[in-house]
């Protein structure tokens, strides 16, 4: 439903509906982008607003993309991405790293595989290993289920296990993290990817090259696939947009972060 | 008199302003849509196999979606045309009033269920379904044409019901007093009188399937591969436009667009097909 409202909020603002665009005023901030990051922001806006009263701060979960060109285009004050790295069309906007978040391999609780190598997980999401007893399971084919094109985390996971274009054409995919999470949960001869925040009892994260999903692997930068949150804004931030990326990056931002499951930057 | 030609303009004026709003639909999606399809050239659009966006250079070939949505809608049709057809005889010919008037109001009700919860109904029970004792992985074309064969089921009977009750009592009453039955009358009198609103209404179904975008993207999987077998997963126009417009900046956002057009003019030649279906019925 979510895609649809999206699809609605697109169409209206490319007709010049102009129906989800917030105008920049002095007690008004727009955050818009990451859908993973969304909940986080939430947090971290609902704490802000404790402080600053008679502030509104309204938070668009459009995506990383749209999150970097509604701030290109004006339309939001502050971009949220997920992302492993700036990528070429933010490279004008004015980014703040605010912490990193871990992306979890993840397969059902049943599946005996307990851990995997980087390498095992790109040939096994490039379509190279097309059978779990390749490394170490059950003889049963592997189902690949990954996020939609274009997705923060696609994105991220693609680069850093270095099959980005390499994806296998047999991929099932799905458009939100909790959709990846309930068809492994589902189905025991299924992989996936979710961030750590959306781990639960329902599925099994893997270790990657003997290295536990955790937040310090993350911090430390021993667990190899994490994405880094980037919030966004066109120029030097002025006004609402500074104070509120200086309150994300004090000590109580980052508190907020890490209750979320994110491993703050500081 | 005045005031009988001011409420004629003011009627004539909200009748416009929805023909005002499938003209502004109809020329944006066309506007943003067409360009990608004559710069890549519409046979490598269409009939690429190829969708990669992410690729470089990136790829976008649709055939898997067309495939994919025709597979679906197939399946759905041969659930839901002979159910859909059945029910409706059965309401308008054969049911005793007590039965019509509980089940019309439970098709409406059927009717009026959001799709995601179709979609979620699906995903839970379905398509676990499938897979432990069909077999596949369960998302398959055949899940989203069980779904989509349920969901199209209201539009298939209320249309056929009344065109059924639309053919007038004399044709029945002639077919009775030559001594027909019941049955040979429905199939012999009829059915036949009704033909072209029951073909109508298949096709207005059809363009139910094809456009059904929920319900569809949570149980097929979304493999952007030509479906094999009905087990196979499957990736339908609609849900590659909704999965991907979240994030689709440049040409990819454009290609999209340009998927936005080809189910456009699917839906166009389904339903003046489905219009000159029943009009030609009415003529003869």
């Amino acid at each position: 439903m979510r895609n649809l409202v999206v699809v609605f909020c697109v169409v209206a603002g490319m007709t010049g509906l102009g129906g989800c665009g917030g105008k920049a005023s002095s007690n008004k901030l727009t955050l818009a982008g990451s859908t993973a990051f969304t909940p986080v922001a939430q947090k971290l806006a609902d704490a802000f607003k404790a402080k600053h009263a008679g502030v509104t701060i309204d938070i668009q979960s459009v995506g990383s993309g749209v999150g970097i060109k509604n701030v290109n285009d004006g339309i939001a004050d502050v971009g949220m991405a997920d992302l492993p790295e700036i990528p070429e069309e933010a490279k004008a906007l004015k980014a703040f790293s605010v912490s990193r978040d871990g992306i979890a391999v993840v397969v059902h609780p049943s599946n005996g595989v307990t851990s995997l190598s980087m390498e095992q997980v790109a040939k096994i999401f490039s379509g190279e290993i097309t059978n779990w007893k390749d490394v170490g399971g059950a003889d049963a084919e592997i189902t690949v289920i990954c996020r939609a094109t274009g997705s923060g985390s696609r994105v991220t996971f693609d680069t850093l296990v270095k099959i980005k274009g390499k994806v296998t054409r047999s991929a099932q995919e799905q458009s939100s993290n909790g959709a990846c999470r309930g068809e492994v949960a589902k189905n025991p001869k299924a992989i996936s990817y979710v961030t750590f925040v959306q781990v639960d009892a329902s599925v099994k994260a893997l270790k990657l090259g003997g290295v536990d999903p955790k937040i310090e692997t993350v911090k430390d930068g021993k667990y190899g696939i994490a994405a880094i949150d980037y919030l966004l804004t066109k120029g030097e931030p002025t006004g609402l947009a500074k104070e509120f990326i200086d309150f994300v990056m004090g000590a109580e931002g980052q508190k907020i972060i890490l209750d979320c499951g994110l491993a703050p930057v500081k | 008199m005045k005031q009988d030609s001011a409420i004629r303009l003011i009627l004539l004026g909200l009748a416009m302003s929805s023909v005002a709003a499938l003209a502004v639909i109809t020329l944006f999606i066309f506007r943003e849509g067409l360009p990608i399809i004559f710069r890549q050239g519409p046979g490598s659009f269409l009939f690429g196999s190829d969708w990669d966006p992410g690729a470089e250079p990136a790829a976008f070939g649709i055939f898997a979606m067309i495939a994919g949505t025709f597979a679906v809608t197939g399946g759905a049709l041969l659930l839901g045309v002979p159910v859909g057809l059945g029910s409706a005889i059965f309401l308008s010919e054969f049911a005793p009033r007590k039965v019509a008037t509980i089940l019309k109001p439970a098709l409406e009700l059927l009717a009026g269920i959001p799709s995601v919860v179709f979609g979620y109904i699906g995903m839970l029970v379905l398509s676990p379904f499938i897979r432990d004792h069909i077999g596949g992985s369960g998302a398959s074309v055949l899940a989203g044409s069980a779904i989509l064969g349920i969901m199209i089921l209201p539009t298939i009977i209320s249309i056929s019901m009344d065109t059924l009750r639309s053919v007038p009592r004399s044709y029945r009453e002639g077919s009775f007093a030559l001594g027909a039955t019941g049955w040979q009358t429905t199939w012999k009198v009829t059915l036949p009188a009704a033909r072209s609103g029951l073909v109508a209404a298949v096709i207005l179904g059809m363009g139910r399937a094809v456009g059904e975008t929920m319900a569809v993207i949570m149980v097929t999987g979304n493999t952007a591969l030509v479906p094999k077998s009905p087990l196979s997963p499957a990736r339908t126009l609609t849900a590659n436009i909704a999965m991907q417009l979240n994030a689709a900046v440049g040409e990819h956002r454009e290609a999209l667009f340009a998927c936005g057009v080809v189910l456009f003019v699917i839906i166009m030649v389904l339903n003046t097909f489905a219009n000159w279906v029943a009009k030609l019925g009415k003529r003869a």
